[in-house]
């Protein structure tokens, strides 16, 4: 392959995104001496919103998700791996030297581990994209402080973990599970259970009400906001356009090197859905540095060979 | 409330300003009147500026026709500005813990060393604006996606003394939410022109501060 090899890269390896999966990589391939990048981008990562981890290794207590991470951000930093913080763009995977471009530059490695987890899915209905930033919200942990008082709809495919910390807030919160939920308790006095289907999310300059039914007959609830918390999907769209196999679930395909198809690139974390765990994600990004590692290894190898 | 800085924070905070370079003064403006937090800023303050010998504070218990108030722009409390060798418009409105207590750490890092963590075509860019501008950041404490956005509005005032930087915590300031219509943080409305929603990069930032400035200059 290295025949194509044209100039030498600038970075060993390029890492894409920061959480753990990323930055474990990160921290092992700088610290096997392997000049590596690590892309930090907007998008921070869903660890930094967990409150508490209690089932990562070494911290009986439980550690919140922001002093993990930040920790781990630390190690890598102390590895030697360099940070950038900017959102990817574009990718092209497929020559031998890899090409990751940002909306200021493009950047060049040997190898590319893809780790930029999950994000989250729409309901796409009506109202959905015309309200967003006008009562609809997608984070629960930032903006429901603003709806002190109110009354909110939560629509979610789970049971979500937001409905305690939004019940604390919200004067009435409608919580329409979309799978339907056999039966809860011990919510919250404030909260109330409606199975139900949504048609739309109504309003003139901003969110009003839902559009529901129930039992067949149509129906408006007044709402002053609508917070969607739903399961979160890969964020793999500009990685699929660059031949990166992806599954039906959105998913990228790897192998238990953590290889995808395309030689020198590798995926770890959330983004292979591997187990939405942060101890996987940790231990998916240790096994793509070291088959990494050994990939750059060959690649020099071929390299000299050629120039020789 | 009682205001509490465990041990890793302060150790750390300490570990931050050991790169502070010149003297930093931080005014805290509070009021006797309606404030909501202004006792909690206060110890807040005073906690940072103990980590520190290059951190004083200046404190007016007073309201907004005060002439300390007048000549700062003080229209709400609590507030506070950050200024170094500069005096720069680097304000905070409102009670700086959760997530925004690093926003204020890292912009009295700023402002005693110039050093902003910006792009250098960025930093060119923001330095040749010569026209005021007035950026409002509205965030809550629980938002992870805010202090990207309101570091950044910070480092812009760090680098250019016509730009006034204010990140104000929403749910403190209820009319505002109502006359900006927030409904999501973070929020960013630029000199009352143009508004936009979420952490977006600093290009897209300095392209909508430059569309405020060319707006002005049609009105104008």
């Amino acid at each position: 392959m290295s025949i194509f090899l044209s100039e030498k890269p600038l970075y060993d390896v390029i890492v894409i995104g920061a959480g753990p999966a990323g930055l474990t990589a990160g921290m092992y391939c700088a610290s096997m001496g392997f000049k590596t990048l690590v892309i930090e981008g907007s998008q921070p990562s869903r660890l930094q919103l967990a409150e508490q981890i209690h089932n990562y290794p070494g911290f009986p207590d439980g550690v919140s998700g922001f002093e993990l991470l930040n920790r781990m951000r630390i190690q890598t930093l102390k590895a030697g791996a360099e940070f950038r913080r900017e959102d990817v763009v574009a990718v092209d995977l497929l020559s031998p030297v890899k090409t990751v471009i940002t909306r200021s530059e493009s950047i060049t490695a040997f190898t590319v581990i893809i780790a930029i987890g999950l994000g989250k899915r729409k309901l796409n209905i009506e109202g959905e994209d015309r309200f967003l930033g006008l009562g609809i919200s997608y984070c629960a942990l930032c903006d429901g402080p603003l709806y002190k008082d109110k009354t909110i709809a939560l629509v979610s495919d789970e049971f979500p973990g937001d409905l305690l910390s939004l019940s604390r807030l919200a004067s009435k919160i409608y919580f329409i599970p979309l799978n339907p939920l056999e039966s809860i308790s011990g919510l919250p006095g404030n909260v109330e259970v409606l199975n139900v289907k949504i048609k739309a999310i109504t309003g003139v300059n901003r969110v009003e009400g839902l559009r529901i039914t129930r039992n067949g007959i149509e129906e408006t609830l007044q709402v002053d906001g609508v917070f969607i918390s739903t399961r979160n999907i890969p964020f793999t769209s500009i990685i699929a356009k660059s031949g990166v196999e992806i599954d039906e679930r959105g998913c990228i395909k790897v192998g238990k090197d953590m290889a995808t198809n395309i030689e020198g690139v590798y995926a770890a974390g959330d983004c292979t859905c591997g187990g939405m765990q942060v101890a996987v994600a940790v231990g998916q990004g240790a096994v793509a540095a070291i088959n990494a590692m050994a990939y750059i290894h060959q690649q020099r190898k071929e390299l000299k060979s050629i120039i020789v | 409330m009682v205001i509490e800085i465990d041990e890793l924070t302060r150790r750390r905070t300490s570990e931050i300003f050991k790169t502070l370079k010149s003297p930093v003064k931080i005014y805290l403006f509070t009021t006797t009147m309606h404030c909501l937090h202004c006792n909690e800023v206060e110890e807040i303050v005073d906690i940072i500026s103990s980590l520190s010998p290059l951190i004083s504070v200046e404190k007016c218990t007073c309201n907004a026709d005060h002439p300390q108030a007048r000549k700062f722009r003080i229209d709400k409390h609590p507030a506070i500005v950050i200024h170094g060798e500069r005096e720069f418009n680097i304000r905070y409105f409102g009670l700086p813990v959760g997530y925004e207590f690093g926003v204020v750490i890292d912009s009295i890092v700023a402002a005693s060393t110039g050093i902003v963590k910006l792009p250098s075509r960025i930093i060119d860019l923001v330095k040749s604006i010569n026209t005021p501008i007035h950026i409002q950041v509205f965030v809550t404490p629980t938002c992870p996606y805010c202090p990207s956005i309101a570091k950044t509005a910070h480092s812009f005032a760090v680098l250019n003394q016509n730009i006034t930087a204010d990140v104000i915590e929403v749910t403190e300031f209820p009319e505002l939410s109502k006359r900006y219509g927030i409904y999501a943080v973070p929020k960013t409305v630029i000199n009352d022109t143009v508004e936009f929603e979420g952490a977006v990069s600093t290009d897209a930032f300095l392209r909508h501060v430059m569309r405020a400035i060319d707006l002005s200059r049609r009105v104008g």
